[in-house]
Order: structure tokens, then sequence, then C-alpha cells
């Protein structure tokens, strides 16, 4: 295997990567926060796509303003979604989960509806555009999901660590009354995780939606990535969801360089099983306190 | 007034956890509320934290209402609260927990100063201050609960069992940090299971038992009244 070949496959691995990070740290946020799995969130995901098709192929809009007005119909949505069904089961975790899965077939069956189901694929204004590195040539697209994933997962570090609703979603997911009794208000704090979360999901849905053609189940396996990823990284831990999400990205990218594609979505899961075998709580999950 | 339930009825499903109870603090003062386990100590508490709701009943808290406030804004009104088993943020530094008390505040001087005030009421959380919650002794967790609470710059502070699982001489102290906190201007709603402590601190006493306020007084003149401490304190 050539030197070529390895950084296509490093550039592929960051590539799902960033892609799954993405998607991973909205279930995470959520999940620390509001103690659910959010299971429609593959779906916003696939609304982000559907969005950036809308917009830029369907009405002529520039790719860019498409892009920003599917990040923000994504957080919206997650606000919706968190204000008026999620937050009367606050009490209820169990019944707000079953809603969200609940929210998978609604959320299809629209996009279904409006969109039908013929496959839509959309143009990014740099598609086909290479970037040549040490005699290889790298797809500009790929490299663009790669920064913009990066950026962002630095910035929600930097968010979670320094601002003041960041502590605030840290302390809450570590001891819930403990924060409400500090006058941290987990209405708001819900509301803005489901935000940031879906907003991430739709950025992730619209950067990479050009690289392949839109379906209205599409979300099916990035949840399953995302899911895989949080319980890989310590469920609620988003250093764990980020060294998850390379794990998962880079298996995806380099396994099949051995063997074929179903073989190694195989061995990746088979992978996971053995981490989990020997840190049941995950690459980066708490001890018990 | 600075607080006063009337007739605080709360119910956990359709089990009832407390009823009718009335219960009066003046600014200034260190009131208790003694009862055995499951009396329904911590269901007062919760009650004026907003942290369970009322069935019946009415909490005033400054000659205002606050049933049916969220915990945020009682917390805004004035109101801190030590809970039971402490509920520290275990991951995150003593400096951490420190500063999500004041995080309602805004006034950075203010803050700042409080934080010394802390200090100077317990010199070893400075010394701990990277130190994870999770990792600080027992004495030293309580230390962090009530800096915490303060930090709020709280009118009344409440604690739930704060003796609980500490030793003797650790519960000596523990007595004189609550007079020195109420000498500060700081009013004292005291929930404790043994009289011991109660008896060091407080003035009046109200005595629960199985929901219902059983008795009310000086905690001195029932200390002295022999059949009044076998039968309610233990
Ligand atoms: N979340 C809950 N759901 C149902 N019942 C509850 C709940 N919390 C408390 N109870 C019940 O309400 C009653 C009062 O409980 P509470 O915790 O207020 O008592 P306590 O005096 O604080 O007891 P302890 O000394 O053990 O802390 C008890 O019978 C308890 O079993
Ligand atoms: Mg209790």
């Amino acid at each position: 295997m050539g030197d070529a070949s390895i950084l296509q496959a490093v550039l592929n691995g960051l590539t799902s990567s960033g892609q799954y990070i993405l998607v991973a740290l909205g279930l995470t946020l959520v999940l620390s926060i509001m103690n659910i799995v959010q299971l429609a969130h593959g779906e916003v995901y696939m609304i982000g796509s559907y969005v950036v098709y809308y917009f830029s192929t369907s009405l002529g809009l520039n790719f860019y303003l498409s892009f920003i007005i599917a990040v923000v119909a994504a957080g919206v949505l997650g606000i919706i979604l968190e204000r008026y069904f999620l937050r009367p089961f606050r009490a209820r975790p169990d019944k707000a989960m079953v809603l969200t899965a609940g929210f998978i077939l609604v959320f299809q069956n629209l996009v279904l509806a409006i969109a039908t189901g013929t496959p839509k694929t959309y143009k990014t204004p740099y598609e086909g555009a290479v970037l040549t590195i040490g005699g290889s040539a790298l797809s500009v697209e790929r490299v663009v999901i790669i920064i913009v994933a990066f950026v962002l997962i630095a910035a929600l570090f930097l968010f979670i660590r320094f601002s003041r609703n960041g502590q605030a979603m840290e302390a809450i997911s570590q001891e819930r009354e403990g924060a409400a009794l500090q006058g941290i208000s987990v209405d708001r704090l819900s509301a803005i995780a489901m935000f940031v979360g879906c907003a991430l999901a739709g950025i992730a849905g619209g950067l990479v939606g050009s690289l392949f053609s839109l379906l209205p189940t599409m979300g099916g396996t990035v949840l399953i990535k995302g899911i895989t990823i949080i319980i890989l990284g310590g469920l609620g831990s988003i250093p764990g969801t980020v060294i998850g999400g390379l794990v998962i990205g880079f298996l995806d990218g380099l396994i099949p360089l051995f063997t074929t594609q179903y073989v190694a979505s195989l061995i990746g899961f088979i992978i996971v099983i053995l981490i989990l075998l020997f840190r049941p709580r995950g690459l980066m999950g708490h001890e018990s306190p | 007034m600075l607080l006063e339930l009337r007739d605080v009825s709360v119910y956990y499903g359709t089990a009832m956890a407390v009823t009718d109870i009335s219960l009066k603090q003046e600014e200034g003062s260190i009131v208790s509320v003694i009862g055995a386990n499951g009396a329904g100590k911590s269901t007062i508490l919760k009650s004026i934290n907003g942290l369970v709701s009322i069935h019946s009943g009415t909490i005033e808290f400054d000659g205002k209402r606050i049933d049916g406030s969220g915990t945020d804004a009682i917390v805004k009104a004035g109101i801190a609260c030590v809970p039971e088993s402490r509920k520290l943020f275990p991951y995150m530094t003593v400096q951490s927990n420190l500063r999500l008390g004041a995080y309602l505040r805004k006034d950075k001087q203010g803050i700042q100063e409080d934080l010394e005030r802390v200090f100077t009421l317990f010199p070893r959380l400075k010394e701990r201050l990277k130190q994870k919650a999770g990792s600080l002794s027992g004495g030293e967790q309580q230390m962090l609960a009530i800096g915490r609470a303060l930090m709020s710059k709280p009118r009344l502070l409440m604690m739930d069992e704060p003796s609980l699982g500490l030793a003797p001489i650790v519960i000596d102290t523990l007595a004189d940090t609550i007079l020195e906190i109420n000498r500060g201007g700081v009013s004292v709603l005291l929930v404790e299971q043994n009289a011991g402590l109660v008896s060091r601190v407080a003035q009046d006493c109200y005595v629960i038992e199985v929901g219902r306020i059983v008795l009310e007084g000086d905690i001195k003149d029932m200390m002295s009244n022999d059949s009044v401490r076998r039968a309610f304190l233990g």
C-alpha cells in the first residue's frame, strides 16, 4: 500500500469521524442534560441535508445561504421539539424517549410526502476541486468537512469549559438537583442543548449531503453510528464522544482497505464490543464518584 | 416575617408526605425542624425550594408568595440550600463548585468578596481549590456545600441534616460555623434528626412526626422538660 492511499484513507477516516462526531455530540449534550437518547437525531441530520437541497437546487439559492438556513432550521426544530414535546415529559424521560422514536416516523414520512422517495443530489460551489499535497489529490469537499467539524468541536469544548451556560450544562449532567439549587434552569439549558445539538446535526447533514444522494431514511445509519460512539466514549462525556468518533470514523476509513465493506462494518462493531469488555464505562466514562 | 408557611400539604403521587405544615421564621433568626427518618423534613425544604409542588397552602418569603415559582426564581429571591447528601458536582473542582453557587449573580466585585468570606470561614477550601469535589473528605464536602450555598448571597440558608455522617468533633465546629454565618446576617432554617446540634444553635423549634407538626416552641424549654424530651427528641 502506497503513501498516497494511506493519506487517502486518513482523509476518509477524518471525514467520517468529523461527520459522526458532529452528530454524536448532539446526542451527548441532550443525553447529559435531559437523560434521554434523542432517537430522531438522525432525522434532524437528514432534514439538514434536504433543506440545503431544497433551497440550493429547487429554489436556486446560493449554497452558503442555503446551508445557513438549514443549520438555523435544524436548531429551531430542536427548540420546538424540546419546548412542546419533550418538556411536558421532563419527569418521565422514558416517555420522552419513546416520543422521539415516534418522531423518526413523522419526519421521514413528512420528507417523503414533500420531496418524494426519489434520491436527490446537490452540489457545493467547490465540487470536484482538489488540493494536491505530497503528490496526492485531496477532495476539497472532504477537507472542508474536516476543518468545519474540528473547528466546531473545539468551539464546543471551549463553550462547555469556559462559558456560564456551558458550566451550567456540565453541572446539570453531574448533579441535576444540585444544579437546580444553584438557580440553574434545567428547562432553559435543555432548550439550549437541543438547539446546539440539532444545529450540529444540521451542519453535518448539510455538509455531507453533497457527497451522496439524499433519501428520507438516511438518518438511520448515522444514528446507529452516533449511539455506538457515545457508548464507546462513555455516556455523557464530550471528550469521550470525540475519541469514540475518531475510533469509529477511522475504523470506517481504514478497514475497507483490507477487506470488503460488509466485513469492515462487522469488524468495526467487534472491535467496539472488545473495547467495552475491558472498559465497560467506555473510553472516558467516569468511575463512580 | 422572612418566611411563612401556612397549612402546606405535599403529596408524592397519592401518598401524603406532609400535612398542614405552618411555620414562621423572622429575619435574622435560626429556626429548626426536628423529626425522625421519613417524618417529612426534606419534603418541607423541597417545597420551599420549589423542587416539589405543594398540594395546598401557601409559602411566603419576605411577604411575597413563592409557592408555584421556579427554583431559579426562589434562589434569586434569596433562599439557598445545603441539601441532604450535599449534592456537589463531584467531577468539578472546589473552585468551579463555588463559582456555580454564584450562578445567578452578575456583581463580580461582590462575588469576589463573598469568595474571600467563604475562605475565611473555611480556610481548608482555599487549600483544596483545584481538587475535585468528589475527592474531598466528608467534612470538607460539607464545608463546600455550605460555601457553595453562601456564594448566592442568601438571606435564608436552609440546611438539611448537615450533621449526618460527621464525627462528633466536626459537629461541634459545624455548630460554631452556623452561629458565625448567622452573625453575618443570614437567617438559618436547620433540619435535623438529633436535638444535640439544634439545641446549641437554634431558638424556635418545630417537632414533626409522620408529616405533621406535633410540637413547637423554644428548644431549651423542650430539652428541660423530661417527658417532652423522651417523647420527641430521642
Ligand atoms: N420522591 C418521593 N416519592 C415518593 N415518596 C417520597 C419521595 N420522597 C419522600 N417520600 C416519602 O415522603 C415521606 C417524607 O420523606 P422526607 O424525605 O421528607 O423525610 P425526611 O424527614 O427528610 O427523612 P430523612 O430523615 O430520612 O431524610 C417519607 O415517607 C418518604 O418515604
Ligand atoms: Mg430528609
